[in-house]
């Protein structure tokens, strides 16, 4: 029987290390003291799936009088700030969230020494290897470099303005302005790779082929490389702070699919259930829910006697590695949601000897049952409804994920009247999604009726999906009717989006106002990009009665509804073509 | 949400969307027999009304079976890119008009046209067994499928029952004519019926970007041979059945368009042999994960299986009616309801083979089927008009009841080879079943009806040395003990 205990961090089957080689060397060279701060970690396990390895160069700003604290602030709080980020975060989210913050307290910092005239501003640069990408962050005039197949290239552009023609001064920098822009780019990495960064000190007296050449002299060894190249540059004359670093790819994190399947298929799965069985501790009331892909049971703990929810794989996927890492992603995902508008995911107390995962049981109905039973809701009650799904789709978002997949079925009313989303089945989760494997993805496309319609043809999700499915099921609170009725199940490809025309939802409903009717046709958009940017948008939009909004009802015929409005032009037109006949004729 | 578990099916939870499913697509595929076979029974009155050969008649009866084959991938791929209910509505709506053009059909020719085109409706299997798998539950499917399976192959009883005493109601040379007509009207209606109420999925079930379909994977190079050599047969027994009709056999048609479909054989053959390298060519270079390898014997022994079991079937219904009613000099309702004893086992038989499997093993099940049918099949071969009509039905039913719970536990053990690729595997067996028939009916047209039994008993008997080499399903077993707890158990 294999050991059972659910690791904490990333779920083991997409853990793998690289092999890497690395190399760095700093010295204040000519200088009295050394600005530069250079920095690398490597760490293990979980963090380095989630995270990964950073890489890290700074060059505290010479006229700035806190050089060397600002290098140092920006290398080290990097490096310890972006590993204490959610490791659902993508890499992006991650790097720009720490560097937001620590440009601020530069600046900051150097404000309140505005008197004594000591600023804080550094460069950084950094490389971070997530997976097979390296992910390249990039402010000021440090350089990166990769070598790939023997060829030389620059990733980074130097930010620097010239004055005259030898004066030139730092365009961009932390700490520098409140507001901070970074080059951002990511990479696909290639084994045999090679990234090198350097501060001005060295890349303005030797170039990386003179750093290939230090490499072979020193036989390989990336740290005496490092070392060879800052003296090549300090003998050519370089008359600042000297620093660079190497980083090599001798093997990307790569596992073979048999580790993989094997990872994954460790637990057996459970055969079905029925109602006074027990498995490990917990005993089936009853069978809740059952689909071709999922069982869902209700149980009852042993030693708690607490109702729960037990989620179960379908034998029919038993030999699909795609289902079973997103069965488990499911759990994975759940259990870092902490919010009173999402259902829980229990941590079992006991070892599993099977595939299942433990959540809490909510008991109400569904909102789907919920609205068979309330035709016609009360307005408020709608948007208070609205506004716990919005609360539970924010904690979704603030960790990188999008559900994918709301619709009632998926949101239950518990016994105090609050609302909570129970299935992550579906759920994107950037961090996760950056991570490579071998394994074939499995692509949930969401449901017909109710998901966007981009997810179809595979557009990378973001919130804005969840938005439309949001709007969808308010829309349907309030008129008991899908806002494109048929039309959006029928939606395969791009081209199809012209055929959803919007129907105000007062036509079903006249109790509806015009603003909410101005909110939902923005957020149910058929084009992602014409949506609202964020769902607190929406959800304001929705609540507070507006003027603007209000001018709907003076819009032209024409542009409320075109259809209507040519129909209308025909039908006189026609009218007009026989009386026109009837003249001629008579 | 929330009622007590149940494995097995309350059928008449009809407020159920699942149970509404199975039973109109069941019927939907009870209908598709019922055309299928709907000149079994009236062959009599066919042969007299248009003066037929014996030759001509066993033409018909080959070329009903024929594009069945072909037709099961083209429907898996209409399903695979319009659905079930699309798919099974047009189907049923396309072969009752074929089936109108049949009944009015003046010639030999026409008669032979119409029926080879009626091969399609055959292929409707395929889709309700997609329909069933999206709407049930793992631990229902395979009674659902079972359900769907047996009352739909039902239909062929049906029709020998019910058509022969409808023709005789509307009477007249042309009551054959009408009474097709008549079945082929239900028929087309119930597929607009089934357009209207029929749904693919769920209610509101989340969709996932589909596997890719094709070929059947196969996990090692041994096996890919071994799958490459058994897509054979079934051009083979296209050939032979070209050979059958061209100018050397019936004389349907000209030489040189034997030699065309020969020659398009041969092509059809080669595509396919490429599409299999396709979908294969990846885990023919890089080994596959242990998970999802599986051994492609076994797949081939079940095709057997199914070649002597639901191909038997098919042959024997065919035939069935107009044998009672020559050996027995019956009238032609008289025969038709003796020969409807074959399909009717179908109600329980079927289910009951996959009962007998979980029971009792799948292998050691499978087997004692198919000795069973092998003696039931010695024994058909030996009637004559001198047996008391009783024994011969008793016969009969006996040998259908081996061959049907025969077919039960094949599928029974379909699932449990490697559960991803199920589809497809399904699909393949289920193509042997009709090779089976083509070869089988083949025969026939050479042999009177004694060493036709004997045949098919010949090959039960080779497919039981076959069997011996069939290993029980092995994995992961679990139990449930007295109180309650549920244990794993390692099967390896």
């Amino acid at each position: 029987m294999g050991a059972a205990v659910m690791p904490t961090g990333i779920p083991l089957h997409l853990r793998a290390t690289p092999q890497l080689q690395i190399g760095q060397a700093s010295s204040a060279g000519n200088k009295p003291i050394n600005e530069d701060c250079i920095g690398i970690r490597v760490p293990e396990d979980s963090l380095l799936a989630s995270k990964g390895v950073v890489i890290a160069i700074a060059d505290g700003v010479s006229a700035a009088e806190a050089g060397k604290e600002a290098s140092e602030a920006c290398v080290q709080g990097f490096l310890n700030d972006y590993y204490s980020t959610p490791d659902d975060w993508s890499v992006s989210k991650s790097a720009h969230a720490v560097l937001t913050s620590l440009n601020r307290w530069l600046w900051s910092t150097g404000q309140r020494n505005a008197e004594e005239a000591r600023g804080y501003v550094s460069t950084l640069s950094l490389v971070i290897l997530k997976s097979a990408t390296a992910h390249i962050l990039h402010i000021g005039d440090a350089r990166v470099y990769l070598r790939r197949h023997g060829k030389w290239q620059q990733l980074t552009r130097d930010h620097r303005a010239r004055v005259g023609r030898k004066e030139h001064y730092l365009a961009r920098a932390v700490g520098l302005d409140p507001v901070l822009e970074v080059d951002y780019r990511a990479e696909p990495v290639e084994q045999g790779d090679l990234f090198y960064l350097c501060t001005d000190g060295v890349h303005e007296f030797i170039t990386p082929e003179d750093a290939e050449a230090a490499i072979r002299d020193s036989d390989g060894d990336l740290e005496a490389a490092s070392n060879r190249c800052l003296q090549i540059a300090l003998e050519r004359g370089s008359g600042d702070n000297l620093s660079c670093q190497f980083l090599g790819i001798v093997s990307l994190p790569n596992r073979s699919a048999e580790e993989v399947c094997q990872q994954l298929s460790r637990l057996p799965f459970p055969p079905p259930l029925q109602a006074g069985m027990r498995l490990d501790g917990y005993e089936i009331v009853r069978e809740l829910h059952a689909t071709s892909r999922s069982q869902v049971y209700l149980v009852r703990d042993r030693d708690s006697e607490q109702e729960l929810v037990m989620k179960t794989p379908s034998v029919n996927y038993s030999d699909d590695p795609a289902y079973i890492d997103r069965f488990v992603l499911e759990e994975w995902i759940g259990k870092r949601l902490d919010s009173p508008y999402i259902a829980r995911i229990i941590s079992p107390p006991r070892e599993r000897t099977c595939l299942y995962y433990i959540a809490e049981y909510v008991g109400g109905p569904t909102l789907a049952d919920w609205m068979r039973q309330h035709p016609r809701p009360d307005i408020q009650e709608v948007l208070v409804l609205i506004e716990h799904i919005a609360r539970g789709l924010h904690k979704f978002h603030r960790r990188d994920c999008v559900h994918q997949d709301l619709k009632p079925g998926n949101v239950v009313l518990d016994p105090e009247g609050i609302l909570k989303i129970v299935d992550f089945g579906s759920c994107y989760v950037a961090g996760i999604a950056e991570i490579a494997t071998v394994v074939p993805r499995d692509v949930p496309l969401g449901t017909r009726s109710y998901s966007a319609p981009e997810l179809r043809w595979g557009e990378t999700p973001d919130a804005r999906c969840d938005q439309f499915s949001l709007a969808v099921i308010c829309y349907e609170l309030l008129t008991g009717k899908r806002p494109y009725a048929e039309e959006l199940e029928k939606v395969k490809e791009p081209g199809d989006l012209r055929r959803l025309h919007y129907h105000p939802a007062h036509a079903h409903n006249p109790l509806v106002p015009p603003w909410m009717d101005a909110a939902l046709q923005r957020a149910l958009q058929p084009e992602r990009e014409a949506r609202y940017p964020a769902l607190s948008e929406f959800i304001h939009d929705l609540k507070t009665p507006s003027r603007r909004s209000g001018q709907m009802e003076w819009m032209p015929l024409i542009q409320r509804s075109p259809l209507r409005f040519w129909r209308g032009l025909a039908v006189v037109l026609l009218v007009t073509q026989l009386f026109t006949l009837i003249l001629l004729l008579s | 949400m929330a009622h007590a578990p149940s494995t097995r099916l309350n059928l008449f939870a009809l407020g159920e969307g699942k149970i509404r499913t199975l039973h109109i697509t069941w019927f939907a595929f009870f209908l598709t027999f019922f055309l299928w076979f709907s000149h079994a029974p009236l062959l009599i009155f066919m042969r007299e009304s248009m003066l037929l050969t014996t030759e001509q008649v066993k033409a018909l009866l080959i070329l009903n079976v024929a594009l069945t084959i072909p037709a099961r991938i083209v429907i898996g791929m209409l399903v695979d890119r319009f659905g079930p209910r699309i798919t099974y509505g047009s189907l049923l709506i396309t072969s009752s008009v074929i089936c109108f053009a049949f009944a009015l059909a003046q010639t030999f020719e026409q008669l032979a046209i119409m029926r080879f085109l009626m091969g399609f409706v055959g292929a409707g299997f395929v889709i309700g067994i997609r329909m069933i798998s999206e709407w049930f539950p793992a631990r229902q499917v395979g009674i659902a499928q079972g359900i769907y399976g047996g009352w739909g192959n039902f239909g062929s009883a049906a029709a020998a029952m019910s058509l022969p005493t409808i023709a005789l109601l509307f009477g007249g040379d042309d009551g054959w004519r009408l009474a097709i007509m008549a079945a082929a009207l239900v028929a087309g209606l119930y597929g607009i019926f089934y357009l209207l109420v029929a749904r693919d999925t769920p209610e509101g079930s989340t969709y996932f970007k589909p596997n890719r379909t094709g070929g059947l994977e196969v996990t090692s190079r041994g096996d890919f041979v071994l799958y490459l050599a058994m897509n054979i047969p079934m051009y083979a027994a296209l050939a032979v059945l070209a050979w059958k009709l061209s100018p050397a056999g019936v004389g349907l048609y000209s030489a040189t368009v034997a030699w065309g479909l020969y020659a398009s054989l041969v092509a059809l053959f080669f595509v396919q042999l490429s599409q299999i390298y396709r979908v294969n060519r990846e885990n023919l270079r890089t080994p596959v994960p242990a998970m999802q390898r599986y051994s492609f014997r076994q797949v081939a022994i079940l095709d057997l299986a199914y070649l002597v079991t639901f191909g038997s079937e098919l042959a024997v219904v065919s035939m069935l009616p107009l044998y009672y009613s020559d050996v027995f000099s019956l009238s032609p309702v008289q025969a038709g309801l003796i020969a409807s004893g074959f399909a009717f086992m179908n109600l329980v038989a079927r289910p009951a083979g996959g009962w007998f499997s979980d029971r009792f093993g799948r292998r050691k099940t499978l087997m004692i089927m198919v000795f069973g049918l092998t003696c039931g099949y010695l024994l058909m071969s030996q009637i004559t008009g001198s047996w008391p009509l009783l024994l011969a039905l008793l016969a009969t039913m006996c040998c259908s009841f081996f061959v049907q719970s025969g077919e039960g536990a094949v599928f029974a053990m379909v699932p449990l080879i490697q559960r991803r690729l199920t589809g497809q595997i399904a699909g393949m067996v289920g193509a042997y079943g009709n090779v089976g028939a083509v070869i089988f009916l083949t025969a026939l047209s050479f042999m009177d009806a004694s060493s036709f039994f004997l045949v098919i008993a010949g090959s039960s008997a080779v497919t039981l040395v076959a069997l011996t080499f069939l290993r029980e399903p092995e994995g992961q077993m679990t139990e449930v003990l007295p109180d309650g707890s549920v244990q794993f158990i390692n099967v390896t």
